[in-house]
């Protein structure tokens, strides 16, 4: 009896569950075309359209922090949501979610018919995104040239030719820092004062932001703070020397296969025999055997800069940029120094892709959800609103024209502070915080400008043929990275062994794979 | 049912009646049926996920076909050979041992008539309610190179050198085995003690009149009563073979790089290996393969117990 009621049961529910997954109909879009009079914008008629019926389309948009929703999301959402409907004709609702999950949930959401309009695409890989179906062709009907006009006047037009793949554009950059100082490694003020190190008169610029020096200056200041301070360790670790720690453009996404000299060469070579991997492993080799590091670096997840805030830690490695001393002071709770060991910022073709905003394949209005980013671009109430909040409850003005927080309100108990806003549409339209020079933006523009640019800025390349190899790979890799870059193996012995076993994982066929993409973009894209 | 026989009542009505009977019973089965038809009927068919290309464009059944593509990747690398060996080395250790160590500690508490068996049985099962995550930094504790208590108390009050634990492989093993035991250990009794308390104390009375000692007891009486539990267990510890604790494998020796070769299984493979891939095609194609191995196991096994003990198999 119970076997037979089990069994209907069951049969029942495999077919329930069949015809749940089928009825994934294509969606309308709800802003429908409107006749467009002679010299009229049609963004404007769309808008007018809307408020005419009464019908407001709604969008949603997702993005990541690393807490959640803010306490104060409802009443942020409902002042955009004001504007956007005064304005756009159009609902908003903004979901922010905690990053460590955000991959999941955002995949689930695509994938489930969730409504979601717009998204922060990065923690899924714009590739995988794009090949998994998950992003809306932006020029379709000349989406982005009518409805997203501010977006197209923002970027010079090889930023969008970056962005296409096999010609389409599914992502919409945003505006931040896009290239680096590779290699700088940032001390505690107090630990300088302490050895009585003299920093203040080495600074060349006048916004005594960055000292350029050489790395025979930082082991002398090493060996200086390990004696006065025999408690603490030097330096904090993280596997970044390549990825921040050098101008190797891991063209890509990974480390297999990357150009060492990506300003004028698009030349696939092994990042594991080149010297500046070696010198640098050596590095941290050397700090190590002379007691720098911790010995449970290895099992210790805990994030660089918290480290170093929990005062056990000294110093630590990652790129510089324009404002970078106030934002890592900010990180890591104490006034910090920045030296770099690296004269000239860089640009990685990565960061050309890294942050992209995606309308989701399924929505049910991408033009809405254009317009909506072209307003976050475009209009400065709406991108301090989602960048910082509302005026006089998360932030006020200063008299020289900064914001800051408002009495009694700190980076704890705001109910909206965002430390994300380089994932947003537009911060450079925003208030700019107290700690930062006003013209912090145009020199972000200028440094981005400045930067030498790697040749393979807008080539991405699709692992899915290669998902076996790309897995070996990592799989080896994986084993060797922490010992390599924490300095707790020897390079000269340890590299020579991974590399044996990365080349019996098929690294050289990889390798090949990637100069035969990167050759055939080059020529699609005119790249010599 | 016998009784209900005895009156001859019509078929359909005989059927009512055991329902009936047996309705509180049923109704105690329903959460737990409604769970298992939730969570493990329901997405069946997405398995057909393994065999296709995802695209969400296309959606699930809409995306194109890949055969056996999906699954290659399992198989081409040369770690292949690496994570089949541990995963069913480890689980085939687990299963002995942990059968081992569960039976001598229910034995051990079933014996004990004093008030104190029960904070015994609490303290034994306390670890399994612990996150795998807790359970590494209780391991850690033990074990890091810098202030753990092994290095710093231990071996240098032994005047031996500190051993760098999370980088040498070769205790791996048994410390995995080890915490594997420790955690599962009050569980896994507890199993075991509720049958051996079900018995019928009339057989021991009868030895000790017979002057059987206490080992003779065991051996002769409980062990063979025991005998169908312990196959039962076994039969669905093998179905999950192929399966290892993320936790125990991931979690505990700290994700360390250079215990892979000792740690890595396929769980802990393909979880690293998709994590930056993020490709759910390839994901369902290695879940797909696991199930289907336990499947084929369990049937085997229990084929094999039906031969040998057509009363202690499973069906």
């Amino acid at each position: 009896m119970l076997k037979k009621l089990c069994a209907a049961l069951l049969s029942a529910g495999m077919i329930l569950a069949i015809a749940g997954g089928c009825n994934n109909s294509p969606a309308a879009s709800s802003t429908s075309p409107v006749s467009v009079a002679e010299g009229e914008d049609p963004a404007e008629a769309v808008i007018a359209q809307r408020k005419e019926s009464g019908q407001y389309p709604k969008i949603v948009m997702s993005a990541y922090n690393w807490t959640g929703s803010p306490a104060g999301i409802d009443r942020i959402n409902k002042l955009i949501n004001d504007i956007t409907t005064e304005d756009l004709g159009i609902e908003f609702e903004l979901l922010w979610l905690d990053s460590a999950s955000y991959q999941q949930n955002i995949r689930m959401m695509l994938t489930s018919g969730e409504k979601l309009d717009l998204y922060q695409v990065s923690p899924l890989g714009y590739s995988t995104a794009v090949s998994d179906g998950f992003c809306y062709d932006l020029d379709t009907d000349d989406l982005i040239q009518t409805y997203g006009k501010g977006v197209l006047e923002g970027f010079d037009e090889h930023e969008f030719d970056a962005i296409r793949i096999g010609g389409k554009l599914y992502g919409l950059p945003n505006k931040r820092d896009l290239a680096i100082y590779p290699a700088c490694i940032m001390i505690g003020e107090e630990y300088l004062d302490g050895i009585g190190f003299d920093y203040d008169s080495l600074y060349e610029d006048e916004y005594k932001e960055m000292i350029f020096t050489d790395l025979d200056t930082i082991n002398d200041i090493f060996a200086q703070l390990h004696e006065k301070y025999p408690d603490k360790y030097v330096f904090s670790t993280a596997p970044n020397l390549i990825s921040q720690g050098s101008s190797v453009d891991l063209i890509g996404g990974d480390n297999f296969g990357v150009l060492l000299d990506p300003a004028n060469s698009l030349k696939v070579e092994n990042l594991f025999e080149s010297e500046i991997f070696y010198e640098r492993c050596n590095m941290v080799y050397e700090w190590n055997k002379l007691g720098y590091i911790s010995q449970d670096a290895i099992s210790d997840d805990t994030a660089v800069s918290a480290r170093v805030k929990s005062g056990e830690y000294m110093s630590m490695l990652s790129q510089g940029k324009p404002g970078y001393k106030t934002q890592i002071s900010g990180e890591c709770g104490r006034p910090m120094v920045v030296f770099c060991i690296e004269e000239e910022a860089f640009r990685p073709s990565s960061t050309t892709t890294s942050l992209l905003w995606c309308i989701n394949q399924n929505s049910e209005d991408p033009v809405a959800a254009m317009q909506i980013y072209n307003a976050f671009f475009t209009d400065p109430e709406l991108s301090n609103l989602i960048c910082w909040g509302e005026e006089g409850k998360e932030y006020v003005k200063t008299e020289d024209g900064h914001i800051t927080f408002p009495e009694g309100v700190d980076s704890q108990n705001s109910e909206y502070y965002n430390i994300v806003n380089w994932e947003l549409p537009n911060q450079f339209i925003a208030h700019v915080w107290e700690g930062d020079t006003l013209d912090i933006w145009d020199r972000t523009e200028e440094f981005n400008k400045n930067a030498v640019q790697s040749k393979a800025i807008g080539f991405t390349f699709d692992k899915s043929a290669y998902s076996a190899q790309f897995t070996a790979l990592s799989n080896v890799y994986d084993e060797y990275e922490k010992q390599l870059q924490y300095g707790f193996a020897d390079p000269a012995t340890t590299i020579p062994e991974m590399m044996e076993r990365l080349n019996a994982a098929g690294l050289q066929e990889y390798m090949q794979a990637k100069q035969e993409a990167l050759d055939k973009w080059a020529k699609e894209a005119g790249v010599e | 049912m016998a009784r209900a026989q005895t009156i001859a009542v019509p078929k359909k009505r005989k059927r009512l009646l055991a329902v009936k009977k047996h309705l509180p019973l049923y109704l105690m089965a329903l959460p737990g049926l409604a769970y298992l038809f939730i969570n493990n009927y329901m997405p069946l068919p997405g398995l057909v996920l393994a065999f296709k290309n995802f695209n969400a464009r296309k959606g699930i059944y809409g995306s194109d076909w890949a055969g056996l593509e999906n699954f290659k990747f399992l198989f081409s690398t040369q770690d292949a050979f690496i994570i089949t060996r541990n995963t069913l080395l480890y689980n085939l250790v687990f299963i002995v041992l942990n059968a081992v160590c569960a039976i001598a500690v229910a034995i051990i508490l079933s014996e004990l008539t004093h008030k104190i068996k029960k904070v015994y049985q609490s303290v034994i099962l306390l670890p399994y309610m612990i996150s795998m995550v807790i359970v590494s930094y209780l391991v850690f504790g033990f074990l890091s190179p810098e202030n753990g208590f092994i290095n710093k108390t231990i071996l240098s009050a032994l005047n031996i050198e500190p051993i760098s634990w999370y980088m040498e492989k070769e205790y791996w093993p048994f410390i995995l085995v080890f915490v594997n035991i420790w955690k599962g250990l009050g569980y896994n009794s507890i199993i075991y003690l509720s049958s051996i308390i079900g018995f019928d104390r009339s057989y021991y009375e009868a030895a000790l009149i017979d002057g059987a000692s206490k080992w003779k007891q065991i051996r002769y009486i409980t062990l063979p009563l025991l005998k169908p539990t312990i196959i039962m267990l076994s039969l669905l510890a093998i179905g999950r073979i192929f399966y290892s604790d993320f936790g125990l494998f991931y979690q505990v020796p700290m994700n360390s790089g250079a215990l892979y070769a000792v740690t890595n299984t396929i769980d802990t493979y393909v979880y690293r290996g998709l994590l930056e891939l993020g490709d759910i095609s390839l994901s369902a194609a290695a879940g797909f393969y696991q199930s289907l191995v336990g499947f084929v196991l369990v049937l085997t096994t229990n084929l094999i117990v039906r031969k040998i003990d057509p009363e202690s198999s499973l069906f």
